[in-house]
């Protein structure tokens, strides 16, 4: 029944429209929004829309019609208004800029909630509409409505394109700008009017409420896997666009759903999906990378306390050593040691031999690499950097397990092919390493 | 020789209180001319007024006779590095082409010429290895090389320089100081912000001392006595510390006539 009635909304005509002008409109508002972040503006656009409401609800109560030519114009220049009295409260008092924010973003908002109630007791039709200004219904567009948004949307998207390479350098460096003699304040006046722009049509289908998500998170949501413009502004209209066109669907499936919610539950989901997974945000692909390598290190570590042992025994035909003996050598933390060793016996570096464990032929060519390692370095380190002998041990602890045959070979080289290191024990040679 | 930069009686306030006073200078061409004073003076303040940044209160000044708005394409200013957000998501080449967007309309992009005069603005500078990196990714003196690239890429005659020696490495410092050198020679005006007395008479021509006033210009080995650089660095009388003071309070006092 689902996919019979998903099939049924593809085939209705207005569906289609709909999601064509609510793709253009993603596309703007994201890429305006990724403007307005980067200019550290993220609450610009919830102001602007809240700004926008007592234009519309005041357009409609003496129009009495919901013909988009005379809302969003009324829309338009409200938010201006709002915008233009933020600007003046920042420059002429000494409010802070979020302080100014808050005044005038409630203020309007509180002139737009009291003529909507005003509107909701006359007898004018079609007031139901007005209220979902608020939080948005995509179902409510006419195709009049999605004409208007599809093209404003355009000429947006075309403008931003025309002056992405001086936008950017306004925001990025501003003095400079000016010295270059571009007029700054005119591209901040033009972020300021895209950005109303993108608020004002954007209304209908994210609502006042939660319109600036639409602007801010997918520019946050990009920048979570890129720090190339170029590569933010494809990404956060994708982010848009997946976010728009899935709240699009639902609340027209379940007719009476408001959209802006559910676009803003999509975003939301991208948003913590990114933030986990990313590698920028320290997410938790980086963890689980993280962990792996530590249990790696750990059991290179254990593979080279048997290679040790091996070599401390007199009797070479005892090749086997308990887990005790092994801590004997090098004390571990039990549960680093148990990673370490299972993964070590996985990898087959160690296998079980009478009462204990004994290296296997891939082990022992592994242990003996990193020693080579270990003690390549603590020779460089103690030869080319002056460091006392008694120093090197720490440092080639960690270089054992960073260093690679090319990095290796390198040493060799440099230091003369040696066959001591600083402590007096011998460096194994270089093995063919193909069995590697 | 001709003047390249004059100024004539400049007076700059910040918050009504005096941060530059009835400074005249000027500084000849083809040289390489080294701003410094203590922290405070107003050297950054001064650059920030010849190229635009900052409305004197009152003064004039010229660039080779002519005003600013005539000579813009002939002056690349360098602000301070820390003045930008390095966390921003832009590489630096992008960051050099910037150099080229004053001889452009707001449409128009790059063309192969451009592109040519940003490659050699960047080699120059010794940032063509670095041409795709992040910012973020810079280290102090590749960041300033960066910037120095952009203002090369202006093509410009005039250098105004705020600090731009700070907190880089001697390396970089040393190949900057040679850049500048060459630059001069093929016609080029340099003005550095300086911060390190000791090198300013290896490095630059002409100096002019700074502390709200301008205590003495002219040749670097003429004009860096003890007797000005004594002058220049100790606080100032505090006569001139209280008139500073009564000014910014008068101003904020509702005056009638």
């Amino acid at each position: 029944m689902v996919e019979l009635s998903l099939i049924a909304l593809f085939q209705e005509p207005n569906f289609l429209w709909v999601i064509l002008g609510v793709c253009m409109l993603a596309i703007a508002t994201s890429c305006v929004g990724t403007f307005a972040w980067l200019n550290k503006q993220s609450l610009i656009g919830d102001a602007m829309a809240h700004c926008a409401l007592p234009g519309v609800a005041i357009a409609f109560l003496f129009s009495q019609s919901r013909h988009p030519l005379i809302l969003l114009p009324a829309a338009i220049i409200a938010a201006l208004t709002g915008n233009a009295i933020l600007n003046w409260l920042v420059r002429r008092t000494k409010l802070s800029p979020d302080s100014a924010l808050a005044i005038v973003l409630s203020g309007y908002f509180a002139i737009g909630a009291m003529i909507l109630s005003l509107i909701q007791k006359m007898p004018i039709a079609g007031k139901a509409g007005i209220n979902q200004m608020l939080f948005g219904q995509a179902a409510a567009l006419d195709s009049l409505d999605v004409n208007v948004l599809t093209i404003t949307a355009c000429v947006v998207i075309f403008i931003v394109m025309m002056v992405l390479p001086r936008l950017r350098m306004v925001i990025f460096d501003s003095q400079f700008a000016q010295t270059t003699g571009t007029s700054v304040a005119v591209y901040k006046q033009l972020m300021g009017v895209l950005i109303v722009v993108c608020v004002v049509i954007g209304i209908q289908i994210v609502g006042v409420v939660l319109m600036s998500s639409l602007l801010i998170f997918p520019a946050i949501n990009a920048r979570q896997w890129s720090n190339h413009l170029h590569r933010l502004l494809v990404i956060s209209a994708i982010t848009a666009l997946l976010a728009s066109v899935l709240g699009v669907l639902i609340s027209y499936y379940f007719s009476n759903m408001p959209t802006g919610p559910w676009i803003v539950v999509f975003l939301t989901i991208f948003l913590l999906f990114s933030l986990l997974f990313s590698p920028r945000s320290g997410g938790l692909v980086k963890r689980i990378i993280d962990y792996r390598q530590q249990t790696i290190i750990h059991s290179e570590n254990i593979t080279r306390i048997w290679y040790l042992l091996h070599h401390k025994t007199d009797n070479k035909n005892t090749a086997e050593f308990t887990k005790t003996d092994a801590l004997k050598v090098r004390s571990m933390k039990s549960q680093t040691f148990n990673r370490g060793f299972k993964y070590a016996l996985k990898k087959g570096w160690l296998e079980p031999w009478g009462y204990g464990y004994r290296l296997s032929t891939l082990g022992f060519s592994k242990a003996e690499k990193i020693t080579r390692h270990h003690r390549l370095w603590e020779k460089y380190l103690s030869e080319n950097k002056q460091l006392p002998a008694q120093q090197v041990h720490n440092a080639a602890e960690y270089a054992e397990h960073i260093i690679d045959d090319n990095i290796a070979d390198k040493l060799d080289e440099i230091l003369g092919h040696p066959s001591l290191d600083p402590h007096g024990q011998f460096i194994p040679i270089k093995k063919d390493s193909s069995q590697d | 020789m001709s003047a390249a930069i004059t100024v004539n009686n400049l007076n700059v306030r910040y918050n009504y209180a005096p941060v530059l006073s009835d400074i005249s200078l000027s500084i000849p061409e083809q040289n390489m001319a080294a701003i410094i004073g203590p922290n405070g003076a107003g050297k950054s303040s001064l650059l920030k007024s010849l190229v635009g940044l900052i409305k004197p209160d009152s003064g004039e000044f010229s660039f080779f006779g002519a005003n600013i708005e005539k000579q813009r394409m002939n002056i690349a200013y360098v602000a301070q590095r820390q003045e930008v957000d390095w966390d921003f998501p832009i590489t630096v080449r992008e960051v050099v082409e910037m150099g080229r967007f004053g001889h452009l309309s707001w449409w128009q992009r790059l063309d192969k010429k451009d592109s040519r005069i940003v490659d050699n603005a960047m080699q120059m500078a010794g940032v063509t290895n670095l041409q795709n990196r992040q910012i973020s990714e810079l280290s102090g003196g590749q960041q300033q090389r960066m910037f120095v690239a952009r203002a090369l890429a202006q093509q410009a005659n005039i250098y105004l320089l705020d600090e731009p020696f700070a907190g880089i490495d001697v390396s970089t410092e040393k190949a900057l100081v040679e850049l500048f050198k060459k630059l001069v020679k093929q016609g080029a005006t340099i003005v550095a912000v300086h911060h390190d007395v000791s090198t300013v008479k290896d490095y630059f021509d002409y100096a002019l001392l700074l502390n709200q006033y301008l205590i003495a210009q002219g040749k670097s080995t003429d004009v860096l006595t003890d007797e000005n650089l004594k002058k220049t660095y100790t606080a100032q009388e505090s006569v001139q510390d209280s008139y500073n003071m009564a000014i910014k309070q008068k101003q904020k006092w509702p005056i009638h006539d």
